[in-house]
């Protein structure tokens, strides 16, 4: 049985539409006028124990709204949410107690206070036995390097070190599955790389079942299995991060400064597993699949019709894969 | 001269874009005006209760006592207003930083500051207290001379300044701590005494409101004067107030030079 | 649970202690706002002899009582509710594994226990000063005790209206104010209640706040009868039963205003 089972999920926004001015204001008073906005749209997916998620869509695409209603901090308008057997936005605590949860820069540590007594408090809230709490407490300090910055009050301490108490107080109570939105947010890149090992251990030791929202997408590549993509409130792709690269992308794009052209290249080469994207009189350019071609085949390819002086290749990585997706230049097949 | 023509004239645009920066909060305001009126009608329904049991108090009536009330709260008013970003020194400038922005502008930093003032709702400190004061004029049956409005005018602003001056002095705390506002409002509070006849109080509390944080010269000796009690203390306020702002300006100074050679 | 909130309680109390000043500067506030109060019932007694009733030793004992409780009374945690709805903090504090309510009601016990050192420590001074009266017996002093600590209930009960304001408005200043010159006039801090008119009295026996200041120190003053003071104590546990109601109610529909429309 899935942990995470989320069918037909809406959430429609109703939106004041407020007017200019105080006429407005009292317009607006006696007579408000609401704008629906379906953040959310029908969406349905399961995720398994242990599972590493990355959420990713564009601001505004239904990332946030989504987990929320998953925390149970949002009431679905349609659809259903079932963690682990519980409905979160009915039975909060409870599911409360299943979770954990890191939103950007809202912290759970007590500004004022060294971090040691905000892990305390976690101990005491989550009912979590001194051995365990021990255990984890040691290992998360060495993964994370914290032993300098327990005993500092949480307002001395820099934004990556902030993070790093953050991440290890959300995996305090060895929680079944976790939320974390940007977490790597405005972080330099030794601690996003310290927090994503740190990810990928707990998961590994624990089979805790992580969501991961970010808009860097280097943490989606090395730290999930799975993509989930959504836009405009409608999942647009769901399946294995791999798969994904190879629907949308692991595709190279070649550009040739070629001469002597003696044929139109792309009805000559129609029949072939390459797209000519661009075709000029002195210029080539080339979309293939890494996996079943290579830029040798190309070559030997189009050397036929024509006399190569200059290429240049380039990879299409996750990133332009979505930057693509964004701009409606790939349609899924 | 011109120095001082150029700050206050520097000073005059810094209260113009704080002003429109308060227009947004305009609701939030008239909220908090309403609130202010109302613990001070919390304050006044102590003074009737205690003229329920007394016709006088060390020789002051009910009117005489709202009159003190109001030219009080007159120059409370205007110099909360003036002089309400003392108390973000510490908790605002320097807790987030905003302070050294501050140290670079071509400015002294005590003008920059104070010109951040924008405490809007001290108005209603200021309504509440015209009102006393006409009820009252009127009340009392005193004849209000243009020589008189002139006075109130010219010793609700000294008082204003004297206020200033004193919250100047102990906002040099934020130096040492962000919470320095608590410490301003501490001695603040003392204004509080004067707004009662002196006379009820002991040595050592007619001594600290005369002498040590001088609130007397705020609105007490002034009142006196306009109630016709024969007091020439009042003409010393101004001089209260010059020699406050001397020991203010100085003592800020020596204090910033202290933050800026070892920092916080 | 319990243990959370005495944990969430005990950082309360190491938040405040964190800067030292902010005892001595609480205590002297305090003391700054009884002052005028006092000096002007010694006026009046000095001239005719009787302060509003009383004797003057009692009314200064009043007085400096009021000066003890007022923190205990007034203090709480509605603006850190107000701040955490503000800024999102919120959305955190609503996935703690124990109730929102329960996470205040923690903070509340630290707040607690530092007014009441402040009360202290405010009331020890006091006494250097002036006279202070002491209760008129040990059972009317633990009676005294017990009726404050009665009085928690309905505290934090109208913190957390207070704070939950937070969710319709950006600013609860205005509330907050409002919400402690309502207790200032009606809990007796300003004047004890026999002062006022009959017909205010008369409505301050329907209301809770008589409980919170005037009764506990007529109670340490030896001035209401036992049988009276039962009828206090079950007058008191009903209007903290039905505060509390309220206030939850008024929280959950809140809550629910948020997560059916986003924060």
């Amino acid at each position: 049985m899935a942990i995470i089972e989320v069918k037909n999920l809406v959430k429609t926004y109703k939106i004041s539409e407020k007017q200019n001015g105080i006429l407005g204001y009292i317009k607006h008073l006696l007579h408000p006028k609401y704008r629906e906005q379906t953040a959310v749209n029908n969406v349905s997916f399961n995720i398994e124990e242990g599972e590493l998620v990355g959420y990713i869509g564009e601001n505004g695409a239904g990332k946030s709204t989504t987990i929320k209603m998953l925390t149970g901090l949002l009431t679905p308008t349609s659809g259903s949410v079932v963690v682990n057997g519980l409905v979160p936005n009915e039975k909060r605590i409870q599911n409360n107690k299943q979770i954990g949860a890191v939103f950007g820069q809202k912290t759970q540590l007590w500004w004022d206070l060294p971090v040691i007594e905000s892990f305390r408090l976690i101990k005491k809230m989550y009912d979590i036995p001194e051995g365990e709490y021990r255990k984890n407490l040691k290992k998360f300090t060495e993964i994370l390097q914290l032993e300098e910055l327990l005993d500092k009050q949480v307002k001395n301490l820099s934004l990556g070190q902030k993070m790093r108490c953050e991440i290890a107080a959300t995996f305090l109570h060895n929680p079944k599955i976790v939320y974390l939105d940007e977490p790597t947010i405005g972080l330099d890149i030794l601690v996003k790389d310290n927090i994503r090992k740190f990810i990928k251990d707990i998961n590994k030791e624990k089979k805790t079942t992580v969501i991961l929202t970010t808009h860097d997408l280097k943490d989606i590549e090395e730290v999930c299995d799975r993509i989930i993509l959504i836009d405009k409130g409608s999942i647009i792709y769901d399946g294995e991060k791999e798969k994904f690269k190879d629907i949308y992308g692991n595709k190279i794009i070649a550009e040739f400064v070629v001469k002597n052209k003696t044929k139109s290249v792309t009805l000559e080469t129609q029949e072939e597993d390459f797209e000519v994207i661009e075709e000029t009189e002195n210029s080539l350019k080339i979309r293939f699949n890494h996996d079943k071609l290579t830029v040798i085949n190309i070559v030997d390819s189009i050397s036929k019709y024509c006399e190569i002086l200059d290429m240049h290749v380039q990879e299409q990585g996750l990133e332009e894969i979505l930057k693509e997706i964004y701009r409606g230049e790939i349609i899924r097949d | 001269m011109t120095n001082v023509i150029k700050n206050i004239s520097l000073y005059l645009s810094f209260v113009k874009t704080s002003m429109k920066e308060m227009l947004i909060y305009r609701l939030d305001c008239i909220v908090g005006m309403l609130s202010q009126i109302f613990t001070e009608l919390v304050e006044i329904l102590f003074i009737w209760i205690v003229f329920q049991n007394t016709e006088t108090l060390a020789g002051w009536t009910f009117e005489h006592i709202l009159l003190l009330y109001g030219i009080t709260l007159l120059s409370v008013g205007i110099s909360d207003f003036c002089f309400d970003a003392l108390y973000d020194i510490g908790p605002k400038y320097i807790r987030r930083g905003e302070f050294d922005k501050i140290l670079l502008r071509p400015v002294h930093p005590l003008i920059s500051i104070i010109g951040d003032s924008k405490e809007f709702t001290s108005l209603g400190y200021f309504g509440l207290g015209l009102f006393l004061v006409i009820t009252m004029f009127i009340k009392l049956a005193i004849p209000v001379t243009f020589g008189l409005l002139l006075q109130i005018v010219f010793f609700s602003i000294i008082g204003a300044s004297i206020i200033g001056a004193i919250n100047t002095i102990f906002s040099i705390s934020s130096f040492w701590t962000y919470r320095s506002n608590e410490v301003i409002w501490s001695f603040y509070r003392t204004y509080t005494f004067t707004q009662y006849p002196i006379d009820i109080y002991n040595g050592f509390i007619k001594l600290l409101i005369t002498a040590i944080l001088p609130f007397a010269f705020v609105a007490y000796y002034p009142t006196m004067s306009y109630l016709g009690m024969n007091s020439y203390m009042l003409y010393l306020s101004p001089v209260v107030a010059i020699v406050l702002w001397f020991i203010a300006i100085k003592v800020w100074n020596f204090a910033l030079n202290k933050y800026r050679s070892t920092g916080n | 649970m319990l243990k959370s909130m005495l944990k969430i309680g005990k950082m309360r109390w190491q938040e405040y202690n964190i800067y030292p000043s902010n005892f001595y500067l609480f205590t002297l506030n305090r003391i700054v706002e009884v002052v005028v109060y006092i000096f002007v019932w010694q006026a009046i007694y000095n001239q005719t002899g009787n302060a509003g009733g009383l004797s003057i030793e009692q009314m200064v004992t009043y007085y400096i009582l009021v000066a003890t409780l007022r923190p205990i009374i007034l203090w709480g945690c509605n603006e850190d509710m107000a701040y955490s709805i503000r800024n999102g903090q919120i959305h955190k504090e609503l996935l703690n594994p124990i109730s929102y309510f329960q996470y205040y009601f923690g903070m509340e016990i630290g707040e607690f226990a530092f007014a009441t050192v402040v009360g202290l420590a405010t009331f020890v001074c006091c006494a250097i000063f002036w006279k202070v009266m002491i209760p008129a017996s040990i059972l009317h002093f633990l009676l005294f005790i017990f009726i404050i600590l009665l009085s928690v209930p309905i505290t934090f009960s109208l913190q957390m209206i207070v704070g939950t304001v937070g969710f319709y408005s950006n600013s609860i200043w205005g509330m907050q104010i409002l919400r402690t010159a309502i207790i200032s006039i009606f809990s007796g801090i300003i004047a004890p209640i026999t002062l006022f008119p009959q017909w205010f009295q008369t409505l301050n026996n329907f209301l809770p706040f008589k409980e919170l200041i005037y009764t506990p120190i007529n109670i340490y003053l030896g001035q209401i009868s036992l049988n009276e003071i039962g009828i206090i104590i079950i007058k008191q546990i009903i209007w903290g039963i039905l505060l509390y109601m309220l206030a939850k109610f008024f929280f959950n529909h809140a809550v629910k205003k948020v997560t059916i429309n986003g924060g």
